[in-house]
């Protein structure tokens, strides 16, 4: 059965649907979904802003609700029967949003709450395939993977109603997507696309369209209650496959993005390094104030300092090389990015696959098509 | 002052302040008196008012800014000019060409001034490029293709620029007024051959994108709120072409062979290169306006009769949508 045939995934008319984060990229494409499916939707949005332009198409009723406002949200869930909360934000927002909108949820009697949490969760160098039993292990260094690892023990936790249910994408691709859709094909438009280790890592990957489908899948199915899901195109990307498509796409030659080692990209992020890089790049007059000769002196006596020297970059931060020794633009890979493009593990969603009949509708082809289709109106298209 | 919402707050305060040797404002109408406070402050002799006919009722001021959302622009700019009263209208002239008819009616029959905020026009480089088509000096003009496009951040205080029913339309009803309005200004008469949006019909639309004639070529417009568009206007020529980053003061690019490019930097006011222009641009409006009003001459105002002009063109287009597929 595709999930175009999966009676759980059909936006439903009885239902009274709320979607808590609607002006983001998720949310406002899921409010686009079950509008368009004729469905009653409510967009709750923090404040007015980008979101609302896009949301401002279907002629919907937008409504203030600040998750950080129990009493807003409280008003904003009465009368719905189901949640989604695709919020982003910091961690008061991820936290302390969160338990406010369970709280609101259960106060306003609302069925079925669905958290769309993320893959990150589990870290970035996982030892072994990911599934929705294995270990948590959040970089200490990622706040956004902190605060969902956080979020998901509270609604773990949470009792009392309403059912709830947990999604944990990784890689949200699809247009209109900034972060994994947009970015690289800018830079690689412009010419300060890269790849880390050649993008071997698995992306495990999900387009857009196959997460709305899986939320409302999960929204509606009775055995997702109190459950969490792992999800993902299951099209086996590696990050060099999903690059290599953006250039076909573009019209840029796959051989021009630059090419960086995770040793050169951790090596580079090294506090001391940036220290260092600062020190030479900062403008004259305020290295003037900062770096005079006592903090110089005094850095020299510092431990550590011969340390500092010896893990000076190689070559000038952020310079990179074609595959023809050509010196491409200043170019910074961040190392996060990085980490993803050798994420070493993949994803299995074996579970939503056979307990609820997930299957994603569209073809690799099919996302790639809707994605050129955004970048031909972006002006991004050779 | 008709409304004291954003556009009052953040264009015209700072405008008015600059010309307030000219200009003096005497009161200011609007729904919300907390939107008022910075402007009241600012020029604490104006009163405040919760209707907007009270106040011109009872001040009889010489001029009024309309500032007001998009739909009441019609309603506030005839009411002012039956009673006298001239008027300086905040872009667009009104919703529909249907609406453009009644103000010019209301023009012609009380002989008040009436002119409406197309700053962009006022721009040295903008009026470089009119003077280099006018000369033809690249030859015939061959297409053109124009993209202006940035994630939604003006500082709306409501939800009124969301609403057709209160806006009119989307990004073309907004930020696609001054682009269609230099688009005519420059190349003549604009037709619509296709127009694309992803509005439901209830809607306003987000992105769009059309097909437009003008100047005897063919060329596209496409908008954005929703993502950032390289933002430049080409025009192609027979023997060269023309860019202009949008909203650039003072300079463009142009190449007359297709090979070397030339940065031009029209030479002007230190202002016109600043942040500050579309202050400046809307100050010298107003004291054009101004003079206008005291019947002395005046040059650069955009009358009823060319500020209706993008109001039609996006009337057409509106007539023709066809459905723009971006998402899934």
């Amino acid at each position: 059965m595709s999930t175009t045939d999966n009676p759980y995934v059909a936006p439903r008319p009885d239902i009274r649907y709320a979607v808590l984060g609607a002006g983001g990229f998720v949310g406002a494409a899921l409010v686009e979904r079950l509008h368009r499916a004729g469905a009653q939707v409510l967009p709750l949005i923090r404040r007015i802003g980008p979101g609302s332009a896009l949301l401002a198409r279907f002629g919907l009723p937008q409504k203030l609700a600040d998750a950080l406002d129990v009493e807003s949200l409280k008003a904003a869930f009465a009368g719905r029967d189901v949640v989604f909360h695709c919020v982003a934000g910091d961690r008061a927002a991820t936290i302390r949003g969160l338990e406010n909108s369970l709280g609101a949820a259960q106060a306003a009697g609302v069925r079925r709450f669905v958290y769309l949490s993320s893959a990150v969760v589990y870290g970035l160098e996982p030892k072994a395939a990911l599934d929705e039993n294995s270990s948590f292990d959040p970089p200490a260094r990622s706040d956004y993977a902190r605060n969902k690892a956080d979020a998901e023990k509270i609604i773990g936790n949470w009792r009392g109603g309403p059912e709830t249910v947990v999604l944990r994408p990784s890689i949200v691709y699809g247009p209109r997507g900034k972060d994994w859709s947009e970015t690289p094909a800018r830079q690689i438009a412009s010419g300060t696309g890269y790849l880390v280790d050649q993008g071997r890592g698995h992306m495990n990957e999900i387009h857009i369209a196959h997460l709305l489908d899986a939320m409302l899948l999960t929204a509606h199915h009775p055995a997702a209650a109190n459950q969490v899901y792992v999800v993902q195109d299951g099209f086996g990307l590696t990050w060099q496959d999903y690059y290599r498509a953006l250039c076909d796409l573009l019209g840029v030659e796959f051989n021009t993005l630059a090419a960086f080692s995770l040793k050169d990209v951790m090596h580079n992020s090294s506090q001391l390094v940036r220290y260092g890089r600062w020190a030479n790049d900062a403008p004259s007059v305020l290295r003037s104030v900062v770096w005079h000769e006592p903090v110089k002196t005094w850095l020299k006596q510092a431990p550590g300092f011969e340390s500092f020297r010896r893990f000076r970059p190689l070559r000038p931060a952020g310079m990179a090389t074609n595959g023809n020794g050509r010196c491409l633009q200043k170019i910074i890979p961040e190392l996060s990015v990085a980490q993803l493009h050798t994420y070493p593990q993949p994803l299995v969603d074996t579970r939503i696959r056979t307990e609820l009949k997930f299957t994603p509708r569209l073809s690799l082809t099919e996302t790639l098509e809707g994605l050129g289709r955004w970048y031909r109106f972006m002006g991004l298209v050779r | 002052m008709l409304g004291s919402g954003a556009a009052a707050n953040i264009l015209y305060r700072p405008a008015l302040r600059e010309v307030r040797d000219e200009i003096e404002l005497v009161g200011v109408a609007d729904l919300n008196p907390a939107s008022a406070v910075q402007l009241l402050r600012d020029f604490p002799s104006a009163q405040f008012f919760s209707e907007y006919q009270t106040m011109l009722e009872e001040l009889r001021p010489d001029a009024v800014i309309v500032a007001l959302p998009h739909f009441l622009h019609r309603p506030a700019s005839v009411d002012a000019m039956r009673m006298g009263i001239s008027v300086f209208c905040e872009k667009p002239m009104a919703i529909t060409s249907g609406e453009c008819d009644e103000i010019e009616t209301a023009v012609r029959e009380t002989g008040r001034v009436f002119c409406v905020n197309l700053f962009r026009r006022q721009f040295p480089s903008v009026q470089e490029i009119k003077r280099l088509l006018e000369a033809r000096a690249l030859g015939a003009l061959t297409s053109f293709e124009i993209t202006e496009g940035a994630p939604y951040n003006w500082p709306a205080m409501s939800f009124s620029f969301f609403d057709r029913g209160i806006s009119g339309g989307g990004v073309l009803m907004d930020s696609g007024v001054h682009t269609l309005d230099l688009l005519q200004w420059w190349l003549g008469q604009v037709e619509v051959a296709e127009f694309l949006d992803d509005a439901a019909p209830d809607g306003v639309e987000c992105d769009c994108f059309a097909e437009l004639c003008a100047g005897g070529a063919r060329g596209s417009l496409r908008m954005s709120r929703s993502v950032e568009l390289p933002n430049v206007y080409r025009l192609q020529f027979e023997r060269g072409w023309i860019e202009w980053d949008h909203d650039d003061g003072t300079r463009f690019r142009l190449s007359s062979d297709r090979k070397t490019v030339v940065e031009a930097a029209v030479k002007c006011q230190a202002r016109w290169a600043s942040g500050g222009r579309f202050t400046f641009a809307l100050a010298e409006q107003l004291r054009n306006f101004a003079r206008a009003c005291r019947g002395q001459s005046a040059t650069g105002l955009v009358v009823a009769s060319e500020a209706r002009k993008s109001v039609d063109i996006i009337t057409r287009c509106y007539s023709k949508r066809k459905e723009l597929v971006i998402a899934e």
